[in-house]
């Protein structure tokens, strides 16, 4: 069973992440904060991390730089969760190691397929 | 009476009392000269009369010839000054008894020849008695007369005398009462011009001081209708004229205080515009960010609106009846529209506060144009429309994609939205060699001529009664406009009403930093 890490800081979403995840088989672990992400993703190597941008004490790009940074070998897939508004976001993530990302609002439909390009 | 009359007056007074004066003097002493010379004469007279008796006393003594000549050389001189005297009534009785002594002293002298003969003759005695006795009462009557002659003249003397003494007191006092009033005219008169000048003259004095001390409501108080009266009145005229010359000049200097004051205001008034305007302009702005943090803050609940009820209606969180699934889709509907709202209202306010990023990329045309017809397509084939794409081959673009993406979506999804029949056709060409020119073709309802106006403003869905059937933002054609002015050159929009219309927009193959 793969596991994914998922940080985001808003309970909604983060049980609607974990929600249609869980339903699709996949495990979660979640992180609320971007340093607790980090240290998670270093700690469990996840298969897989879903990384809100914004975060109440580092952000999610900060958070990725730390945890690619960390990486020894191979690189975890990390997909932004991006705003559709915040122009320059989706730069900004694959600048600073995201793999991909994923526009909010989430559209269940289309949601599991996106993540799974990566997996 | 002016100044000059008065001295011509007082002069004239003057010398008046002097002539008056001096013509007294003449007169009074002709008439001292007169009396003093019948003074002279009646004195001569008693001199003569005195004389003449010492003589006729030196005849009777010694009854000489030689005394009788000299009596008579005496009587006659006497006689011419009594003759010289003609006019003098008072010698009247002196040339009575004047005479009398020549008549008496010619019987005396006759009487004694007489004698003598009656002597030498021997006369008898008796005669000669007779003739002796006729002299004596003679010799007597003469003495007589002669005496009387001598009082006479000695009292005329004494008259005279008094006279003249009279006529030069008279004359004395005359003079001394002229002359103190010669005095008192002179004095009276000079006084009076003097005060009628000098007082005047002071008034005057006092007036130019208080003037000069800048006291220009002092009057000088002058009544006199003379040359000072008039100074005085020129003078309070050139005070009335200064006056009013002070008061304009006053007034002057009051408005170049007022227009300096006035100006004042002025600069203070546009420094607090500039400062009023900073602050709107860091309003505005942070209007701006407000609106973009507030559209984030209102997006986040709503994403998960959205994106619950799509799980739902997936079915993933149970089974979800035919009702149940009409209702949640208006709900993700509204919310979606919702959001795109606040998409629109965020982009704006972003442009607007100069905070868009933009991402510059090498992309195919094609690509984009495709991607926007995919996402139209459905709800075209759903009306029934023709979606017709006439695109120069392989053209790459180096821009933001995705705003180029935007503003096409808008034009293609508000074509459609708006056309029932027909077609929207897209069509893009190379301009020049820089410019890109894109234009939306359909044949939808148009817009009227006095809306076209509207077309690019926010909030301005052209016929409101177009609002309900066709759901939009009405920022669409306003943000697309805004975007346009960032990356593109020109947008504009032609239409004919019922028929259909035509949105053009210009944008460069290649982006520069500087547009």
């Amino acid at each position: 069973m793969k596991r994914i890490l998922v940080v985001e800081d808003n309970e909604a979403n983060l049980y609607l992440v974990r929600f249609m995840l869980e339903k699709k088989g996949y495990e979660v672990i979640e992180a609320r904060e971007g340093i607790a992400g980090v240290e998670l993703a270093i700690k469990e190597k996840p298969d897989l991390i879903i990384m809100d941008i914004q975060l109440p004490d580092i952000d999610g790009l900060e958070a990725t730089k730390r945890i690619r940074a960390s990486e020894a070998d191979g690189d975890i897939p990390i997909i932004a969760l991006t705003s559709y508004a915040m122009m320059g976001d989706r730069e900004r993530a694959l600048a600073a190691g995201c793999t991909g990302y994923i526009e909010k609002p989430i559209n269940p439909e289309t949601f599991i397929a996106e993540l799974e390009k990566c997996l | 009476m002016n100044i000059k009359n008065k001295l011509y007056v007082s002069a004239g007074v003057s010398i008046i009392l002097v002539v008056i004066l001096f013509s007294l003097v003449l007169v009074t002493s002709g008439r001292i000269a007169e009396e003093n010379k019948k003074h002279e004469l009646v004195d001569t007279v008693r001199w003569g009369v005195s004389e003449l008796d010492i003589v006729t006393y030196d005849y009777l003594l010694h009854r000489e010839k030689r005394m009788e000549q000299q009596w008579n050389s005496r009587y006659n001189s006497l006689g011419e000054i009594l003759e010289k005297a003609t006019e003098e009534e008072e010698l009247i009785s002196i040339r009575a008894g004047y005479a009398a002594l020549g008549d008496l002293f010619s019987q005396v002298t006759a009487n004694n020849e007489k004698i003598q003969k009656l002597t030498q003759e021997g006369a008898s005695q008796e005669k000669i008695d007779t003739a002796i006795g006729l002299e004596e009462r003679l010799v007597a009557q003469l003495l007589i007369t002669s005496h009387s002659v001598i009082t006479d003249a000695s009292r005329l003397a004494e008259e005279s005398l008094i006279e003249v003494t009279e006529a030069q007191r008279i004359t004395a006092n005359l003079t001394l009462i002229l002359v103190i009033m010669l005095a008192i005219t002179v004095t009276t008169s000079s006084l009076f011009v003097a005060r009628s000048i000098s007082k005047p003259l002071d008034e005057l004095t006092k007036g130019t001081e208080i003037i000069g001390k800048g006291d220009l409501e002092h009057k000088v108080e002058v009544k006199s209708k003379d040359e000072l009266g008039q100074l005085a009145a020129a003078f309070n005229n050139m005070t009335e004229s200064l006056k009013q010359t002070t008061a304009s000049r006053d007034e002057l200097e009051e408005e170049v205080t007022v227009r300096k004051q006035v100006e004042e205001e002025v600069k203070k008034s546009v420094e607090q515009l500039k400062q009023a305007n900073i602050q709107l302009q860091e309003m505005d702005s942070l209007k701006s960010v407000f609106l973009a943090s507030m559209s984030h803050e209102l997006r986040t609940p709503l994403n998960s609106i959205i994106g619950f009820t799509g799980v739902i209606l997936m079915g993933m969180a149970g089974e979800v009846n035919e009702e149940q699934r009409k209702q949640l889709t208006v709900v993700k509907n509204s919310a979606s529209h919702l959001l795109s709202l606040i998409n629109d209202i965020l982009d704006i306010s972003k442009i607007e506060a100069d905070k868009v990023v933009l991402s510059l990329e090498e992309f195919s045309l094609d690509s984009v144009v495709r991607e926007v017809v995919e996402s139209v397509s459905p709800m075209a084939s759903g009306k029934g429309l023709e979606l017709v794409t006439e695109l120069p081959e392989g053209t790459t673009l180096f821009s933001d994609r995705r705003r180029i993406k935007q503003v096409l979506m808008n034009l293609v999804s508000n074509a459609v939205k708006f056309t029932d029949r027909g077609s929207v056709r897209i069509t893009a060409r190379v301009s020049g060699d820089e410019n890109l020119e894109f234009r939306v073709i359909d044949t939808g309802v148009g817009i009227r001529k006095e809306d076209m106006y509207k077309l690019f403003q926010p909030f301005q869905q052209v016929d409101i009664s177009l609002t309900k059937k066709y759901e939009g933002t009405g920022l669409g054609l306003y943000l697309t406009k805004k975007l346009v002015d960032i990356l593109g050159r020109d947008i504009s929009a032609k239409s004919e009403y019922g028929k259909g219309s035509e949105f053009t927009f210009i944008v460069p193959l290649r982006y520069e930093e500087e547009k």
